[in-house]
């Protein structure tokens, strides 16, 4: 049967939908979920994280939109084939954007890379 | 498709009114409904169950707008729990069970044989030597034993513990893995919604406050904390419940996106809780 | 078997015993010895009283047993149709009647006594006459004066007792021709009576119905 490993918090301030989209984002971005693997029902899905069954088929209605997954009427959701690549593309195009950014501002403080990769450190040992 | 349809429905009784009610319960997902004591709660589910007749509008149930003649076969559908027991005293469960399977034209004798042992109900006792938790885990096992396709539940987490209270949520939420099946759920321990409620409605004084899907309510107001010194004149406007102590304020508004723009990091935002928004909304509505 | 009637049957179950216990007796009594040398008469005639008085008055005291613990809320929420309901209680009260009957017939073996079956035509009359008003206003209000309406039932049949079944025993074998209105009282107004109660009980069973369809069942 399904195995997902989704932990979702009741305390964070980030929607409980959110949440499971990006957990289920993260697992296919991992390779856990591989293309063509059906995710559990949202109303299994629901009961499985005693959420409201409304905020799962939100979560599964955004990954549909996202293309990150497709339903197939009467049988279920699975995880797109086509597109994990594209994702990836996508959040690398993200990704860059971001170090953009983040370059522009730290050369207004002549802020060096050692410097720069310093703050990464620490704050990634923040987040986890 | 409705469950359960209300249109326009009044009902006085004595000095309480239900006024003008609108409602459609959506089926397939978990309502729960919320007011204070004598808000009117009990009266509608009693207009639900066919116990009582609207003065005046319109109520259909599963779609069906001839509640009084098919009275028997809708029943039959129902599964309910009141919020208070209505069992003969004297009676032991196999008595009863042969009355409910006289009555009940699914009634499903091993599946209410497996809840009473599993809920550790005593079959040789007489209901008047019950706890009101023992009671209440009768009229579920009973509720949940016909094969009915909506429940319609008055309070019935009230008197139970804890322990149990988990154990029959969670029963809830197996049922939900069916489609066609449907909760009313009315309650004021509002911490049993915060999870498995799907949609939310608030009644009172026998109006119905809102009726709303419990995330986009959740979404919409938000508990804030902050330092004491940003309020001011314009930033009390888009609060309200404000609470202030000595380490900062505390309030609730459905502007938290536009304050944390303006104040950033300074404003905590944290979700609510069903209870506090619902003292919140009683409160605003007074003012 | 009708759900309800099977509740009804429940509820009646020491009725029912009783009765039945009544029965045995009296047809022992007919049979096997004087209960006048044995000193039983005085037992057997309060027994049957008592019985009819339950017998006839039954379709109350389920409603009454009923409202224990207000356990009525939890019947009436259970699948059934208003009208069945009513229906059901009609039947059941012809069931119970019928039976009051029996338990009469079966007295009047004892004592070989004729006056027990005018006796009997008065009070099953009277009986369908107050059930009739009862189920008149049950209809409306279902559950909830039930408890007024018992003290009320014992008022007509009180007096059924007194000034019908009472005369009728020390009556017995006077010469009425001096005074005929008792001739009228006695032996032709239970005819009209059990009449005039049948009538209403079978026209009220349709209001009844009717009513109880609009009223609120708690």
């Amino acid at each position: 049967m399904f195995k997902l490993n989704i932990k979702i918090s009741n305390t964070m301030d980030v929607p409980i939908y959110e949440q499971v989209k990006d957990e289920i984002i993260r697992l296919i971005m991992s390779g856990e979920l591989g293309p063509g693997d059906a995710l559990p029902s949202m109303r299994r899905l629901a009961k499985d994280l005693g959420i409201s069954i409304i905020t799962t088929k939100r979560a599964y209605q955004d990954l549909e939109g996202a293309g990150y997954v497709h339903s197939i009427v009467g049988k279920g959701t699975y995880v797109s084939e086509q597109n994990t690549e594209l994702q990836k593309e996508r959040i690398l195009n993200e990704i860059e954007g971001h170090i953009e950014a983040m370059l522009l501002a730290s050369r207004q403080i002549n802020l060096s890379r050692e410097e720069l990769d310093e703050m990464i450190s620490i704050i990634e040992e923040d987040m986890t | 498709m409705t469950a359960i349809q209300l249109k326009n429905v009044s009902k006085t009784q004595g000095s309480f009114q239900l006024k003008n009610i609108d409602l459609n319960i959506e089926r397939g997902f978990i309502t729960g409904l919320i007011g204070e004591n004598g808000a009117g709660k009990t009266s509608l589910i009693h207009l639900i169950l066919g116990l009582k007749k609207p003065d005046a509008g319109d109520i259909s149930l599963f779609g069906d707008h001839a509640v009084e003649a098919h009275r028997e076969a809708l029943l039959n559908r129902i599964g309910f729990v009141f919020s208070e027991d209505r069992f003969p005293e004297k009676m032991t469960v196999p008595q009863l069970k042969k009355i409910l399977k006289r009555f009940y034209e699914d009634f499903n004798a091993p599946q209410f044989e497996h809840y009473i042992r599993k809920f550790k109900i005593r079959e040789k006792q007489k209901f008047k030597n019950y706890s009101t938790g023992e009671r209440m885990k009768l009229s579920i096992a009973i509720a949940l034993s016909h094969n009915a396709e909506l429940l319609v539940l008055d309070e019935p987490t009230s008197n139970l513990d804890p322990n149990f209270r988990i154990e029959f949520l969670e029963i809830l939420q197996a049922l939900m893995e069916d489609e066609n099946m449907t909760i009313l759920f009315s309650t004021h321990i509002t911490s049993d919604l915060d999870s498995i409620a799907d949609y939310i409605v608030m009644i009172d004084e026998g109006k119905i406050v809102f009726h709303e899907e419990k995330d986009l309510l959740l979404e919409k107001y938000k508990k804030l904390k902050g330092p004491v010194e940003i309020l001011d004149a314009q930033t009390e406007d888009l609060l309200t419940g404000i609470k202030k102590t000595a380490v900062g304020f505390e309030a609730i508004s459905d502007e938290h996106r536009a304050l944390e723009e303006l104040y950033g990091s300074q404003i905590l935002t944290e979700q609510l809780r069903i209870d506090e928004l619902m003292h919140h909304l009683k409160k605003g509505k007074d003012v | 078997m009708d759900k309800h009637f099977y509740l009804k049957l429940v509820y009646s179950k020491w009725t029912l015993i009783f009765t039945a216990i009544v029965i045995v007796l009296n047809l022992a009594s007919a049979l096997l010895l004087n209960p006048d040398t044995a000193g039983l008469m005085p037992v057997l005639n309060l027994a049957n009283l008592f019985i009819v008085l339950y017998l006839t008055a039954n379709y109350m005291n389920v409603h009454v047993l009923m409202t224990y613990n207000k356990s009525h809320e939890f019947f009436m929420a259970l699948p059934a149709n208003k009208r069945d309901i009513i229906r059901t209680d009609y039947i059941f009260h012809i069931f119970m009647t019928l039976l009051s009957i029996f338990v009469i017939f079966t007295f009047s073996l004892v004592q070989d006594g004729f006056h027990h079956l005018f006796g009997m035509i008065m009070i099953t009359g009277v009986n369908l006459l107050i059930a009739s008003l009862y189920y008149t206003f049950f209809a409306a209000e279902w559950f909830k004066n039930v408890n007024i309406m018992v003290a009320l039932y014992l008022v007509p049949m009180g007096f059924t007792f007194m000034f019908y079944y009472m005369p009728m025993l020390n009556l017995l074998g006077a010469d009425l021709s001096t005074i005929p209105q008792w001739e009228f009282i006695l032996y032709t107004l239970p005819y009209f009576v059990l009449a005039a109660g049948i009538l209403t009980f079978a026209v009220t069973y349709f209001t009844a119905q009717k009513q109880a369809a609009k009223s609120d069942v708690i």
